[in-house]
């Protein structure tokens, strides 16, 4: 299955864990921060995501498609309280273009998850937390939270 | 050593002394100790829910048993400073540390709330007036944040050791403005200064103009 770059008006899905999400006292969810879509040690250089539009369809189709292939590849994440934020790529690379940065955007499908994709080329010591903040603030184009799927 | 005195009815007047660097102490009369005692007693003893009545295994999880000693610090630490922040900031407080250190919802990237960082938070809730709820999360380091964000506007606030924030603001463009992301790190009483031409202390302060 081969690897491609992910057009401008597409999207990727990043889960947030609650620690990252910013919560009114109602309990919605208002956004999540730039430590969303820091590197860890543990990301191996890279933001894992999810292609949005692997399947056809609405929002909720589309979300439940990329879970779906989460709990098949193993992916662990918390039904209850994380989100999935959808962002557009386009923001994505104009925002990393803006901090001379050219990132790429990949979808990298595999047998165990159609919908893999990830964000390379992002500053690995997580110095430019500009281009995070802009990454969470304005790529970020909506939030789902995952127990609010069919 | 400095020393700030708050006049809190009831209870009497404590005053808030600095007896070393960055450390905050309560010097309280014995009636306010003794309330405060039995403040702390009740809180710890709501905490956590799922375990009360129930000994902790010593076979238990490693990390379930650090959850529930991270999450009893930090209630330690809200009980200590209670005296100076409502009991609608308590109850909140107390609810998203809850929240944010779940042992049934813990997820891989998650961590462990540093005690240090928590304690340079409770600090400027303290000294600042008309602190507006924030919403807690946690850094991916363990150190806890603050955020408000309403509108287009975002402020997040990082409490590290020592004092020392790490503040990111941003705005989104609109017809009339491009969009602007400002980052600071520094020492906390330099917030209000640094924020001023942005005129953003309203975005985390009640009652500014």
């Amino acid at each position: 299955m081969g690897k491609r770059d992910i057009h401008d008006e597409e999207h990727v899905v990043r889960c947030c864990s609650r620690q990252k999400q910013v919560v009114d006292e109602n309990g919605t969810v208002l956004g999540v921060t730039w430590e969303a879509f820091a590197l860890r040690d543990v990301d191996k250089g890279y933001l894992s995501v999810a292609l949005f539009e692997t399947v056809s369809g609405d929002a909720d189709t589309r979300l439940i498609h990329i879970r779906g292939q989460w709990d098949q590849s193993g992916f662990r994440y918390n039904p209850r309280k994380a989100v999935m934020a959808v962002c557009n790529t386009g923001i994505i690379r104009e925002y990393g273009l803006k901090r001379a940065c050219k990132i790429r955007v990949l979808h990298e499908p595999s047998r165990q998850n159609d919908a893999y994709s990830a964000i390379r080329r992002l500053p690995q010591d997580n110095g430019d937390i500009d281009l995070l903040e802009s990454l969470a603030s304005e790529a970020a184009v909506s939030i789902h939270p995952i127990a609010s799927l069919p | 050593m400095t020393k700030a005195t708050f006049d809190l009815g009831k209870v009497g007047a404590p005053s808030l002394v600095m007896s070393q660097p960055n450390r905050l102490s309560l010097l309280l009369s014995p009636s306010a100790r003794e309330t405060n005692a039995s403040l702390i007693s009740q809180k710890v003893a709501c905490t956590p829910s799922n375990l009360r009545g129930q000994q902790v295994d010593n076979d238990q999880n490693p990390d379930e048993r650090k959850i529930f000693e991270n999450r009893s610090e930090l209630k330690i630490l809200i009980s200590q400073v209670a005296m100076h922040i409502s009991a609608n900031q308590r109850h909140d407080f107390f609810k998203q540390i809850d929240d944010l250190l779940d042992q049934d919802e813990w997820m891989e990237e998650d961590s462990l709330i540093n005690k240090s960082s928590f304690f340079s938070f409770l600090r400027f809730i303290t000294y600042s007036i008309n602190v507006k709820r924030p919403s807690l999360t946690v850094a991916s380091s363990g150190n806890v944040g603050a955020s408000w964000f309403h509108n287009r506007r975002r402020l997040s606030i990082e409490f590290m050791n020592d004092d020392t924030v790490r503040m990111v603001l941003s705005q989104a463009p609109d017809d009339k403005n491009e969009g602007e992301v400002f980052v600071y790190q520094g020492k906390t009483p330099r917030l209000n200064e640094v924020l001023q031409p942005f005129d953003a202390r309203d975005w985390y302060l009640d009652g500014q103009a």
